[in-house]
Parts: C-alpha cells; sequence; structure tokens
C-alpha cells in the first residue's frame, strides 16, 4: 500500500513537471503568435523555399517582395508561413515558392522527419502547427524533445518579447541570406565525379509524401485566397540539370500543378561568379539575378526564353531586330 | 543502458512495479529478479560481456567457498591467488594487454630491435574495472574472514552485478552489499523518497553541469595550441567540474536507483572540491576506489605501519596503481604521481589528518583561511586534471606550457548555454548542503509545494538544457 502511494505521489510529481513544461512551450507559441507578421504596404509579393531561393531572391532589390525562405525549408513550413502572412496581409496578392529538380524528390521527407531538420525547423515555427499538421510529427520523438526545448531555444526571443512588441523578423522566420561562397568549380568536380562514378542518386521525382502533400496544401491556400502562386526555379549550373530527372520535374508540374505558373529560370545564363555553388547564388548572383527580375517586372513580366531573354533581346541578338525598335541613344551608340 | 537515456526510463519504472508488487517478500525471487534484470541492463550494450561478467563472479564465488572449506593455510592462498589473478588476469588483456604490447615493442625499437607483436584492439567491456574490483575484494574479505563465503550463487551473481553500480561503481564492499542480499528488504518510503531526490539531482549534475562544460572543454582542449593561457586555466577548471559532475552524478543515481530497491550502497563522493588539502580531497573524492586500495593494497604492502621511506614508498604505488587503474595512458600515471608528490608533504609532515570534518561547521562563510586552503588545493587538482583530460603526456604538458607561459591566442569559442552561472549554482547549493550526504537532501520543514516547486525547476533545467545519451566519463574505465 506504501508502495502504492509512493508511486502515486511520484506520478503526480512528474504530471507537475510535465504540466510545467507544457505550459511554458505554450506561453512560448503564445508569445511567437502575437509578434506583428505585418509587412511593409509596398509588399505585394512574398518568397518562400529553401537555400536557392534564400540566396537568390534579394529584397531590398525586388523592394515588392519579402523574401521569408530559410534553408532546408519543407512545404510544410513555406505553407504554415504562408498561411500566417497571407492571413496578416490581404494585399499581398501573390507567392513566389521554390519549385526546382529535387523539391519533390523522397529524401527531401527528411526535412520533416528527421531530428536534424526537426532541431533546426520546429523551434521556429512550431506555434504555426495546426492540429492537422501534427500527423507529420506524432509519431517523431524528437518532435516532443525538440518542442520541450523551446523555453531554451528561443529564450533570447522571450526577453525581447517581454519587454517591447516584436514583429516576424524578431522570430527568425527567414529572409534573404548574403552568401559569400566561392565554391563553383569544388562543387562542380564533385558532381562530375560521382557522375563518372554512377554514383549519382536514382531521381524519383513525386515520391516524397510530406512535400507532395504541402504542395497541394499550398496550391489549395493560393486558390482560396485568389493569391497568384508562382514556382520559381532559380538558375543553377547546366550540370544541375544533367544530374535531374527533369522529363519527370516538368511531367509532374503539367499534370498535377494545373493552374500554377511556372517560372524556369534554372538555364538562365550567368557568369560563373554568380555561383557560389552549382545550385546556390551568391551575393553577386543575387544582385543580378533580382535587378533582372526587377527589370522585368518593370517591363510587365515578359514572356522570356529557357535563357533569360525577352523576345526583343533575342532579336537583338540575332540582329534581327528592325531599327524603328531600337531606341535612339542605342542607334548613337 | 545509459542512466540519462530514454530507454532507462522505461526500464527502472517497470522493474520497479514488478519487484515491489511481485518479488520483494521472499529473499530469493526477489534475488533472481534483480539478477535478470541486472544482466538485461548489461547486455543492453553488449551480450556477449555477460559471459565474462558471469566467468568473474562464478570464479571469485568459487574461490570463496574453496576458502572457507579448507583448512590448510597454503591451499587457502592458493584459493585466494586463483580468485584474484583470474579477475585481475581478464581485466589485465582486456584493458592493458595493448598498453604493454605498444611500450613493449617501441622500447625494444629504440634498441633497435623490431618485434612484430600484434594488439588485440578489443572494445573494452564498460565497468570491467569495477566487477572485477569488486570480485577480487570479496576473495580478499573472506581469505582473511571478513566475511563468510556465499552459499547462494544467485545472491551472489546479483551482488556483483547489481545494476545500479555495476558499470561506474561505487565498487561495493562485500561485507556492506552482499549480507543485503541475504535478508528481506522492505519497502522504506523516506528512504526511496530521498533515493529519486539524490537521482534528480544526480541527473541535474550529469545532464545540466558535466555536458554543458564538456562542451566547452572539448572546444579548449582540442585547440590548446591556440589558445591563449587565461581560456587554458579556465578549461582546466571547467574540466575539473566536467569530471566531479560526470563522475559524482552517476554515484548519486546509482545509489538512489538502489534505495529504490532498498539497497544502501556507500557513499562515493563527498563535495571533494571543499577540501582544505589533498588529504582530505581523497578522502572526499571516489570513496569507494580510495579505500579499495586502501584496504587491498596498501595495508598489506605495509600501509604507514613501517619507516618512512616505506610509507612513502607505498602511497607512490597506490596513487601510480590508482592511476593506472583509470586507463591504459601514461596520462593517467602521471596523473597518479603528481597526486602522490601533492601528498607527499601531508605524510612527511604528519599532517594528512588534519581535515577530518566538514569545511566551516555551524558557519555559513569559510574563514579567509580555509578559503585559501579549499581554493589552493582546487587549483592543485586542476593542474593534475590536465593529464587526465590530455590525450597524450605530450599534449599535456604543451597545454601547461602555454597556461604559464601567459601567451595570447584566439578568443575562447563561444558556446551555448555558457557554464559560469551553472557552476556558481552548483557550487552555491553543494556549499549550503555541504553537510548532507547530497545535494537535493531535504528534510520535511521544507514546505511540499516548495519541494515540488524544487522538482519541477530541476526537470525542467534538465529537459531544457540536458543532451540525450551522452556517455559518463567513467564507463570507459
Amino acid at each position: 500500500m506504501e508502495v502504492f502511494r509512493f508511486i502515486l505521489r511520484v506520478i503526480a510529481c512528474l504530471v507537475s513537471a510535465v504540466v510545467f513544461c507544457a505550459l511554458t512551450v505554450l506561453g512560448v507559441g503564445w508569445l511567437m503568435q502575437h509578434a506583428s507578421f505585418k509587412l511593409p504596404s509596398e509588399v505585394d509579393t512574398i518568397v518562400l523555399g529553401d537555400s536557392r531561393v534564400e540566396c537568390a531572391i534579394n529584397d531590398t532589390i525586388l523592394h515588392h517582395t519579402a523574401n521569408l525562405s530559410m534553408a532546408g525549408e519543407a512545404y510544410l513550413y513555406s505553407y504554415l508561413k504562408a498561411k500566417t502572412f497571407l492571413r496578416a496581409n490581404p494585399h499581398v496578392d501573390t507567392v513566389w515558392l521554390a519549385y526546382d529538380f529535387n523539391s519533390l524528390e523522397e529524401w527531401k521527407d527528411t526535412l520533416t522527419r528527421s531530428e536534424r531538420y526537426n532541431k533546426y525547423k520546429l523551434p521556429f515555427h512550431f506555434f504555426m502547427l495546426d492540429v492537422s499538421d501534427l500527423h507529420v510529427f506524432a509519431t517523431q520523438f524528437s518532435f516532443y524533445s525538440v518542442l520541450t526545448r523551446t523555453p531554451y531555444t528561443r529564450r533570447r526571443y522571450i526577453k525581447l518579447a517581454l519587454h517591447s512588441p516584436t514583429t516576424y523578423q524578431d522570430l527568425g522566420l527567414g529572409g534573404y541570406q548574403y552568401l559569400v561562397r566561392d565554391r563553383l568549380q569544388a562543387d562542380l568536380d564533385r558532381r562530375d565525379s560521382l557522375y563518372d562514378s554512377h554514383a549519382v542518386r536514382t531521381p524519383n521525382f513525386g515520391k516524397s509524401l510530406d512535400q507532395v502533400e504541402y504542395l497541394d496544401k499550398f496550391v489549395a491556400l493560393c486558390k482560396e485566397r485568389n493569391v497568384t502562386l508562382i514556382l520559381l526555379n532559380t538558375p543553377v549550373a547546366p550540370v544541375v540539370a544533367r544530374d535531374a530527372d527533369t522529363t519527370a520535374y516538368y511531367a509532374y508540374w503539367r499534370n498535377h500543378l494545373q493552374g500554377t505558373t511556372l517560372w524556369d529560370h534554372s538555364a538562365w545564363v550567368l557568369p560563373d561568379s554568380c555561383f557560389g555553388d552549382a545550385v546556390h547564388l551568391n551575393h553577386w548572383g543575387a544582385e543580378r539575378y533580382s535587378e533582372r527580375l526587377k527589370k522585368l517586372r518593370s517591363l510587365g513580366w515578359p514572356t522570356v526564353d529557357r535563357k533569360g531573354r525577352t523576345e526583343m533581346e533575342r532579336m537583338k541578338a540575332a540582329g534581327t531586330l528592325p531599327l524603328s525598335a531600337v531606341p535612339n541613344e542605342e542607334r548613337v551608340r | 543502458m545509459l542512466f540519462n537515456s530514454i530507454g532507462f526510463f522505461i526500464f527502472l519504472p517497470i522493474c520497479f512495479v514488478l519487484y515491489w508488487a511481485f518479488f520483494a517478500t521472499h529473499v530469493k525471487p526477489r534475488n533472481l529478479f534483480i539478477l535478470v534484470i541486472s544482466y538485461v541492463f548489461y547486455g543492453w550494450w553488449d551480450w556477449r560481456y555477460l559471459f565474462l561478467m558471469s566467468f568473474c563472479s562464478l570464479v571469485s564465488f568459487g574461490c570463496g567457498v574453496w576458502i572457507e572449506r579448507t583448512q590448510k593455510s597454503s591451499t587457502r592462498k592458493i584459493a585466494l591467488a586463483v580468485g584474484v589473478i583470474l579477475p585481475l588476469l581478464v581485466l589485465g588483456v582486456y584493458k592493458y594487454y595493448d598498453f604493454f604490447v605498444v611500450n613493449f615493442v617501441s622500447a625494444f625499437a629504440t634498441a633497435g630491435i623490431l618485434l612484430d607483436i600484434r594488439t588485440l584492439q578489443i572494445i573494452l567491456p564498460v565497468g570491467i574495472s569495477f566487477f572485477t574490483f569488486q570480485a577480487v575484494g570479496y576473495t580478499t574479505d573472506v581469505y582473511r574472514k571478513n566475511i563468510g563465503a556465499s552459499r547462494d550463487p544467485i545472491a551472489f551473481l546479483a551482488f556483483i552485478s547489481f545494476f545500479p553500480q555495476l558499470v561506474a561503481g561505487p565498487i561495493e564492499r562485500a561485507s556492506n552489499l552482499l549480507p543485503q542480499f541475504a535478508t528481506p528488504r522492505p519497502f522504506d518510503r523516506a528512504s526511496a523518497v530521498d533515493g529519486l531526490r539524490q537521482m534528480l539531482w544526480g541527473l541535474f549534475k550529469k545532464v545540466v553541469v558535466a555536458d554543458t562544460c564538456a562542451q566547452h572543454v572539448n572546444a579548449i582542449f582540442d585547440n590548446a595550441e591556440h589558445m591563449p593561457s587565461l581560456t587554458l586555466t579556465w578549461g582546466a577548471v571547467l574540466f575539473a567540474f566536467q569530471i566531479y559532475c560526470d563522475f559524482s552524478g552517476y554515484s548519486d543515481i546509482a545509489i538512489g536507483c538502489a534505495r529504490l530497491f532498498g539497497f544502501s550502497l556507500m557513499r562515493n563522493f563527498a563535495f571533494p572540491y571543499f577540501s582544505r588539502d589533498m588529504a582530505e580531497f581523497w578522502r572526499r573524492w571516489h570513496i569507494s576506489l580510495s579505500t579499495w586500495f586502501r584496504d587491498y593494497l596498501y595495508v598489506p604492502l605495509g600501509g604507514s605501519r613501517g619507516t618512512m621511506a616505506m610509507s612513502v614508498r607505498n602511497t607512490f604505488i597506490i596513487f601510480i596503481v590508482s592511476g593506472f587503474w583509470h586507463g591504459a595512458n601514461w596520462t593517467f600515471i602521471i596523473w597518479g604521481a603528481l597526486n602522490a608528490v601533492y601528498f607527499l608533504p601531508l605524510l612527511l609532515t604528519g599532517s594528512n589528518r588534519r581535515y577530518i570534518g566538514t569545511v566551516a561547521q555551524y558557519r555559513w562563510l569559510p574563514s579567509p583561511v580555509e578559503l585559501l586552503r579549499m581554493s589552493s588545493t582546487f587549483l592543485l587538482t586542476c593542474l593534475a586534471w590536465i593529464f587526465f583530460r590530455s590525450a597524450t603526456v605530450g599534449d599535456a604538458f604543451v597545454y601547461i606550457h602555454r597556461i604559464f607561459s601567459f601567451t595570447k591566442g584566439i578568443p575562447p569559442p563561444l558556446i551555448d548555454p555558457p557554464a559560469l552561472p551553472i557552476l556558481m549554482g552548483l557550487v552555491l547549493v553543494e556549499w549550503i548542503q555541504r553537510e548532507k550526504r547530497h545535494g537535493l537532501e531535504m528534510g520535511d520543514r521544507i514546505p511540499k509545494y516548495t519541494r515540488w516547486l524544487i522538482y519541477c525547476l530541476l526537470i525542467f533545467s534538465i529537459i531544457q538544457l540536458g543532451t540525450e545519451d551522452s556517455a559518463f566519463i567513467y564507463f570507459q574505465f
């Protein structure tokens, strides 16, 4: 009987400790939810996705955009952010979402189903999760362990939030990454050696469960909110297309993502100095790419070819542009 | 299975409930149950080494019976020799064979003779130094007639393999633990509650303090050649706390865990960093090993009964052997020898038993002299710990050289969480509790809700700062 009473006491004590921990986690979530997600009024486009977009879109050049991407971001987190930001910013009418040659490959599920990424992502996004999103994490121990540690991992934010109103920027949800990297050649060599030794992964585009589910949810969300969804494939080195199953990539977009626009800029020609590695633009590349997008926007988003040239630029390059179409100042030169 | 793993937190409650529900009342089934769960606990790591542990246990059991049955002195000595040498041989092969081979080959190589002796490269069985010493201690005690030989093999196997103290001590004496396997152990709620508190405190020391210090220590020791003197000094201080909290944390969990099952284990640490000289430090640090060496090595060698030269020799022997016990590396041997050097002045002046009681008894603060003594003792231990932590003797000398050359270097690594506030909290709590058995021992004078708040805060800090499944340092010994 005494043992039984002892066990009950221990359970009661453990339950108190669990409740104590749960309350602190909920408190942190509450503080994070009460940050301001308001974007500047001139912003009509939010940019979401992983490190490729994070490093490619310089939103200080493209003033109408807010780059909220984060390295290693799964579509689940992009979806959560889109939901939150679209709710808080009805003036946003466009979303650019990363959609690259690997986005839906099977291994991408590690972004939502591995301790490494859960540790890195959940402390920033857990407060946006809905009950319907929990099925992804429910069976993962790391989800609970990461969640219970958020009072510590987010302590700087808590300190800030207890003293003054906070914004989404304080939450560290992502943003343009000024990449100072020059490892293109090393990455190309690595890819070539893998290619020569036939060690390149078998592409399996569309096999990722969570990515596919949340991309579909993303498309549905944009439809529901009447927001234009543009899938963005940023410029990469040509070998990236060689190593990917591009046929499946385009087929997936055609067959499953009707109603979305695909901006496939993967073949845009940029100098080697613009690449941090084969798939990431460094800050030079981001500047050129963003300037280019800015110009295209000023032209009303004309259709461009695979190299990123407008009809006029293509004709000009081929020397078939009628003289009347050439501006005066260029004629003088 | 690690004490700080999720597996253990599932294993322990299941064992506890089954034990008190079905097995506690009758001695034989209880001992069998303890044996089974202890073997599961050990076999979780590598079941093949269960045979090794069983072998050592059965050798000691058999030798104990043999010693007791025979009256002839020479036969008793042979039985003792078998009971001591066989477990030590196992220890020697698994732990020291490679060390001796490497040193033997390199010694011959310096003389121009190249030998081709292969090392074994085998994994060191966890806790081998602990269960072999426990077995050897038992055989010696039976020989000395301090205890009677055990006639119950199940009880004896359970005594050697008792899971709380199996892999990192305390190294229990048969005279203390073995009789507990022969009597029914009724549930003592007060003891169990205090045992849980001790476990919680041990877990806090391991997970919060030791593992936090470990991150800083690794960063500093791994880049010692680039670090400034001040950072290196800080690194040595942090390692002193890391090893203390790691090992005493394990001991606290082990003792607390045993108390949940109604067993009482010996104390292993008594706030050693509040010692006023090295003799007091060694009476408070790893008590079960120090007293083991005292009883089974120092005393047979003559202890301090002979001439001063013999006492000095014996002191050096036990410190060096104690160092070597920790690992097959010259760093541990030098660590042991350095501690012997520290101890020597106290031995020569006959002042090695000057400080027996607790420092600053009935006072809040130590006197300036006490503070100075404690600080100097602590700094001496820190200096010795550098050898203990370094990979090679050369690394240790480079480290010490850089400390005393007051060099500048790259700034210390910024690691989260910072260690200083955690250490300050630890020292404060241990200072307040220095006359108690552990840092969380508290009477009923403290209101229930305050106690529960303390438990919640400790659990909360363990969850927040803890890293899962980081092994205890002493597992490697």
